[in-house]
C-alpha cells in the first residue's frame, strides 16, 4: 500500500515541462502558455467542424489532461482554483506577476465560459475527462439503467458498497499513519460522495435533482474557506502539485471508481467550479438551442447526455457541459449552437 | 466588400507575410524557421486556404490574417519573446472577433464603450501599474466577454477598478459597487425614470460613504481573532447586558409610548404642537448633555434620585436601572413618532364601527387600532431597540458600569488602541446587524394595514 502511494506521489513530482513556475521562458511567463493553450482549447468546440466532433473532443480532453499535468502550475484541483482566484485578485496592484500566477487558469476558464459557453467542463477539464473515460467503460449499462427509470439494482448497490468499502479501508489505513486536518477537505467531500452513491441506490429518481444542489453548498463552503485563508485540497490535487498528498490520491481513486456507477458523478453533485461555470455560462453568447419545429421528442439526446442535462430536447443550461453529444446525436438536427449578441 | 476581392486579398496578405519574413530573415532581423514563425505562417496558410474556398466568416478571417502578419513582421518590436507574443496575438484576435460582432450586431454605442474600455485598460495596466502587461491580456479578454451588455460591462469595470485602485480594501469596494450597480440596473418604475435613476445613483453613492467604513471593519478582521472574544467573559457579559437592558427599555417604552401615541393621534388639545415638538427633544439635545441632565435629576443627592433611593432603596447611577433610564430617555422619540404615524394612518371609522358593533373603547383600541398599526409600531420598536442598544454618551455619564457593549468598546479603545479594538468592533457590528435584520424580517409577519403592502409606515 505504502509502496503504491509512494509510486503515485513519485510519479507526480518533477513532471512539469518547466522547472519552476514564474521563471521566465525566454523572458516570458509560463502562465501565459497556460492562458494560451486553455484559450485555444476552449475555442475549439465552436469552430471545429461537425464531422468527427466527438473524436476531436476526446483528443481535446487528452490534451487538457496533458496541459494540466505538464504545464499548469497554479491549478490545485477544483478547490485550489477557487482559492487561487481569491488570492490572485487580492494581489493585483501589489504583485502583479503573482496575481497573474494565481489568476491565469480561473480567469481564462471564466472568460471563455462567458464567450464560448461552458466548454471547459465538456472539453478540457481533466477531472471530468478522467471520469468520462472511465465511465464510458460502463456506458451501455448507464444508458440501459436510465431508460429503465433507475430501478433498484443489485449490481449498482454492490458497486457502491464496494466503493464504500475501499474508501473506509483506505482511510482507516491512512488515519493510522497521519492526522487529517480541515485542509484535507477532499476527504470530507469524498465521504459525502460515498453517501450520495448509497442514497442513490434506492432513490435515484427523486434524489438526483435535489442532490445536485449540493454543488451550491460546495461552492460556498470552498469560497468561505478561501476567504478565511484556508488552503484546501481537492481530488486530483496531487497530480498537479509536488506536495505528497494521500488524501487527494484517495479522493481521486474514489471519484474515478464512482464514475463507473454514475457517469460524471463528481461534476453532477459536488464540483464547485461546475456551479461557477454554469453561472457565468448564463451570460454566454454561444448557447444550445432546440428548434421545437424540428424536434420530434424522440429522446435520442437523453441517451447520450452523461449528466442528464437534456430531456426530450429541452436543455437545462445549469447542467449542460457543452459536450455537444446531443447536437451530434439528434437525427433531425434540431439542437444547434446559436450565437446571440 | 464584394466577394470577387476575397481571393486576391487573401493571396496578397499571404504574399506580404511570406515576403516580409524572408526579407527580415535576409536582413538578419528575424529567423524565418523559428518555431513561433513557422506556427504563424502555418496558421495563416490554414486560414487563407479556408477563406480561399469561401468557408468561414471572411471579415473575421482576413482580420485575423492581418493580425498574424503584423505579429510575424513587427511582433518582436512589441514583445521580445514568442510566448507573450502568442498570447497577445490570441487576445488581439479575440478583441477583433468581439469588436466585429459588437459593430455588426449591436448599436454603435456598444462599440464606442468597448473601444474606450480597451484604452482605459491600456492606461491602467500598461501605463499605471508596474509589471502588469500579462494581466492586461487577461483583463482585455474579460472586457471582450462583457462587451455585449452594458450591465455586464459595468460590473466588469466595478471589479477592475475595485481591484486596481481599491486595494487593500478591494473586496469591500467591489461588493458595495456591485450592490449599487444591481440596484440601479434593476430599478423599475413608471414616473420620470431617468431623473429618478440619477437620484437613486447619487443617493446610493452617499450610502457608499456610510457602508464603506462599516465594510472595512466588518470584513477586514481575521475570523481567527473574533472567535476567542466570545470566550472572554467581559465581552459576553457586555453583550448580555446590552441585549437585556435594550429589551427592557423597549418594553417600558411600548407600555407608555403606544397609549401616548394613540392619544396624541386621536385628540386635539391646546399645546399639541408643543407636545409634539417636545417628544422630539431627546433627538435634539446632545448625548452628553442628556447624560448630565439625567445625572442632575437621578444622581445621588439629587432631587429624583434621593426620592427614588428613599422610597425603594434603588440607585440610578452605576446600575442597570440607570442604563435603562438613559436608554428610555434617548430611544423614546423613535418609538412614539412611528407609532403616532401609523395610528394616524388607521382610519377612525374602523374604531367607530367597532364601537357601534358593541366594542368597548378599550376593545376598539386593543383589538382594532393596535393590530392595524402593529407594523409601524414594531418598526418603531426595532429602531428604539437599536438606538437603546447603541446608546453611549448618556450611559458614560450616568452608568459607565456595568459595561454595555458601546462602553466596552470605548474602554478597550482607551486601553489598547485602534487596531486591537478591531475584532471587538467587528463582532459588535455582526451582532447588531444580525439583530437588526432579524427584527426587520419579523415585522413582515405582522398584519399589514389596508392599502399598505409591506411598506414601513
Amino acid at each position: 500500500m505504502n509502496a503504491f502511494e509512494n509510486w503515485l506521489s513519485g510519479m507526480a513530482s518533477h513532471i512539469k515541462l518547466v522547472d519552476q513556475a514564474l521563471t521566465g521562458m525566454e523572458g516570458s511567463y509560463v502562465e501565459l502558455l497556460t492562458v494560451l493553450s486553455l484559450g485555444l482549447l476552449a475555442v475549439l468546440p465552436v469552430v471545429i467542424p461537425a464531422r468527427h466532433r466527438q473524436l476531436s473532443r476526446w483528443a481535446c480532453q487528452v490534451a487538457g489532461i496533458l496541459i494540466f499535468v505538464f504545464i499548469v502550475y497554479t491549478c490545485l484541483g477544483v478547490f485550489g482554483m477557487i482559492n487561487n482566484f481569491f488570492r490572485g485578485l487580492g494581489e493585483i496592484g501589489h504583485e502583479n506577476i503573482i496575481a497573474l500566477y494565481f489568476l491565469s487558469v480561473p480567469a481564462t476558464i471564466l472568460i471563455t465560459s462567458m464567450i464560448f459557453g461552458p466548454t471547459f467542463c465538456g472539453w478540457v477539464c481533466p477531472t471530468g475527462a478522467v471520469q468520462e473515460f472511465v465511465g464510458s467503460l460502463a456506458g451501455k449499462w448507464h444508458a440501459a439503467r436510465r431508460r429503465a427509470g433507475y430501478p433498484f439494482s443489485w449490481k449498482y448497490l454492490g458497486l457502491s458498497l464496494g466503493i464504500a468499502a475501499v474508501f473506509f479501508a483506505w482511510i482507516g489505513h491512512l488515519s493510522a499513519t497521519r492526522i487529517f486536518f480541515v485542509e484535507d477537505a477532499t476527504v470530507y467531500w469524498t465521504e459525502i460522495l460515498v453517501m450520495i452513491l448509497l442514497v442513490l441506490a434506492w432513490g435515484m429518481k427523486p434524489w438526483d435533482a435535489r442532490l445536485r444542489r449540493l454543488r451550491v453548498v460546495s461552492f460556498w463552503v470552498i469560497t468561505l474557506a478561501a476567504y478565511a485563508g484556508m488552503r484546501v485540497t481537492s481530488p486530483v490535487h496531487f497530480g498537479f502539485s509536488k506536495v505528497y498528498d494521500p488524501a487527494s490520491i484517495l479522493a481521486t481513486a474514489i471519484v474515478v471508481a464512482a464514475s463507473l456507477a454514475i457517469p460524471r458523478v463528481w461534476c453532477r453533485y459536488l464540483c464547485p467550479w461546475r456551479e461557477a461555470i454554469a453561472w457565468v455560462g448564463k451570460f454566454s453568447t454561444c448557447r444550445l438551442e432546440t428548434d421545437p419545429a424540428k424536434c420530434s421528442a424522440c429522446g435520442g439526446c437523453d441517451d447520450v447526455c452523461s449528466v442528464e442535462a437534456v430531456s426530450q430536447g429541452v436543455i437545462d443550461t445549469r447542467e449542460c457541459h457543452f459536450c455537444l453529444k446531443c447536437v451530434d446525436a439528434c437525427p433531425h438536427g434540431a439542437i444547434q449552437i446559436k450565437e446571440k449578441w | 466588400m464584394s466577394a470577387r476581392w476575397h481571393r486576391p486579398l487573401v493571396a496578397a496578405v499571404i504574399a506580404v507575410h511570406a515576403g516580409g519574413i524572408v526579407a527580415l530573415g535576409v536582413m538578419g532581423l528575424a529567423q524565418p524557421f523559428e518555431l513561433f514563425n513557422v506556427i504563424l505562417m502555418g496558421s495563416n496558410l490554414v486560414i487563407g486556404a479556408l477563406l480561399w474556398r469561401g468557408k468561414g466568416d471572411f471579415d473575421l478571417g482576413i482580420g485575423a490574417m492581418f493580425l498574424i502578419v503584423a505579429h510575424a513582421l513587427m511582433g518582436q518590436r512589441i514583445v521580445e519573446d514568442p510566448l507573450t507574443g502568442g498570447a497577445l496575438l490570441l487576445v488581439n484576435i479575440l478583441v477583433l472577433y468581439t469588436g466585429l460582432k459588437v459593430f455588426k450586431c449591436l448599436p454603435m454605442r456598444y462599440g464606442a464603450v468597448f473601444a474606450c474600455g480597451y484604452f482605459a485598460l491600456y492606461v491602467i495596466f500598461i501605463l499605471f501599474l508596474q509589471n502588469a502587461s500579462p494581466l492586461f491580456l487577461l483583463f482585455v479578454a474579460g472586457l471582450c466577454a462583457c462587451a455585449r451588455r452594458f450591465r455586464m460591462t459595468a460590473y466588469f469595470w466595478a471589479l477592475t477598478l475595485a481591484f486596481t485602485f481599491g486595494q487593500p480594501y478591494a473586496w469591500q469596494t467591489c461588493a458595495l459597487m456591485f450592490l449599487l450597480l444591481t440596484a440601479v440596473f434593476s430599478a423599475r418604475g413608471e414616473l420620470a425614470a431617468p431623473l429618478a435613476l440619477v437620484f437613486l445613483a447619487a443617493g446610493l453613492a452617499w450610502l457608499f460613504l456610510v457602508l464603506f467604513p462599516v465594510a472595512i471593519v466588518l470584513f477586514g478582521e481575521d475570523a481567527h481573532n473574533i472567535w476567542p472574544l466570545l470566550a472572554d467573559p467581559r465581552v459576553v457579559s457586555a453583550l448580555l447586558t446590552t441585549a437585556l437592558t435594550a429589551t427592557v427599555s423597549t418594553a417600558v417604552l411600548l407600555v407608555f409610548g403606544i397609549p401616548l401615541a394613540y392619544a396624541v393621534s386621536r385628540l386635539r388639545f391646546q399645546g399639541k404642537p408643543l407636545v409634539l415638538a417636545l417628544i422630539d427633544l431627546p433627538i435634539i439635545i446632545p448625548q452628553s448633555v442628556a447624560g448630565i441632565v439625567l445625572l442632575r435629576a437621578f444622581g445621588r443627592q439629587q432631587p429624583l434620585g434621593e426620592l427614588l433611593s428613599r422610597c425603594t432603596g434603588l440607585h440610578a447611577d452605576g446600575t442597570i436601572l440607570g442604563i435603562c433610564l438613559a436608554q428610555i430617555f434617548v430611544a423614546a422619540p423613535f418609538l412614539i413618532k412611528s407609532a403616532m404615524i401609523s395610528f394616524e394612518n388607521v382610519s377612525e371609522d374602523m374604531e367607530m364601527s367597532a364601537c357601534a358593533l358593541g366594542a368597548t373603547p378599550w376593545g376598539a383600541f386593543w383589538r382594532v387600532a393596535v393590530p392595524l398599526a402593529s407594523r409601524g409600531i414594531f418598526s418603531g420598536a426595532v429602531l428604539a431597540w437599536a438606538r437603546a442598544a447603541g446608546e453611549f454618551g448618556a450611559l458614560l455619564l450616568i452608568a459607565p458600569t456595568p459595561e454595555t457593549a458601546p462602553v466596552a468598546v470605548w474602554n478597550r479603545f482607551n486601553s489598547v488602541g485602534l487596531i486591537e479594538t478591531g475584532p471587538l468592533v467587528s463582532l459588535l457590528l455582526l451582532f447588531s446587524l444580525v439583530m437588526f435584520f432579524l427584527l426587520q424580517f419579523t415585522s413582515r409577519l405582522l398584519p399589514a394595514q389596508f392599502g399598505q403592502t409591506g411598506r414601513l409606515a
